[in-house]
């Protein structure tokens, strides 16, 4: 069930999804390694993530988690 | 880290509005594993927008919820839980955590990976939330989140 299993870009969520009609539908979700955010990874969705050297770990993309590495485990402290 | 757990009844709204806060401390730092979102109220096609989000200030005049420790022998909880609805809503930090669109007849649920987890910021009046970014009815949600600390 892990995405992309053998690089770090591996998930760190689930979400399940029981819809009207009784189907469950897993994805999985991806973290910002700076602020934490889960998204769910779309393929061709258009949407730029980043990747932080330091952290060796992705990054939602949004512009304060792109320009500076500030792990999530020292922002919250 | 000892896991605790807490439920809540609210009612979605069409504004943004904070439906479960579990606030932070000096002491203590929450970290959510798990949350199910779901609706007990009579079906009906319609759907709203949910989010987790940090804040840094505490919502004001909410119920006080009853945590429960998943491990009997746990300490208890340095979290106490609000419920909303708030006379006054948190102020929140720019950016959501986790966002999601929900149908009113479907179940949500997010479980973290280990390492994974949604975690506050340290300090008084931080703190998590679970929070209603709009919806198209007013139907009561029934919300459970779990987390560590």
């Amino acid at each position: 069930m892990y995405l992309l299993q053998h690089t770090s870009r591996k998930a760190k969520g689930q979400i399940i999804i029981t819809n009207l009609n009784g189907d469950t539908e897993y994805k999985e979700t991806m973290q910002c390694a700076h602020c934490g955010k889960h998204w769910v990874l779309k393929p061709g969705s258009g949407r730029k993530r980043g990747f932080c050297m330091l952290c060796n770990q992705v990054t939602c993309g949004q512009e304060q988690c792109e320009i500076r590495c500030v792990p999530q485990e020292v922002m919250c402290d | 880290m000892a896991r605790y757990g807490t439920t809540h009844n609210v009612a979605a709204s069409s504004a943004e509005t904070c439906l479960i806060f579990l606030p932070a401390s000096a002491t203590v730092r929450v970290a959510i594993y798990d949350c199910i979102w779901g609706s007990d109220a009579v079906p009906a096609d319609q759907a709203g927008e949910f989010t987790i989000r940090r804040s840094t200030t505490d919502p004001i005049t909410g119920t006080a919820l009853d945590e429960f420790a998943l491990d009997p022998l746990s300490p208890t909880t340095g979290v106490a839980a609000l419920g909303g609805t708030f006379a006054t809503e948190p102020v929140y930090v720019t950016g959501n955590l986790l966002s999601f669109g929900l149908h009113q007849r479907a179940t949500f649920r997010w479980v973290a990976f280990p390492g994974g987890e949604i975690h506050s910021v340290s300090g008084a009046a931080n703190g998590l939330n679970l929070s209603n970014e709009g919806h198209g009815a007013t139907p009561t949600m029934a919300i459970t989140v779990y987390w560590a600390e």
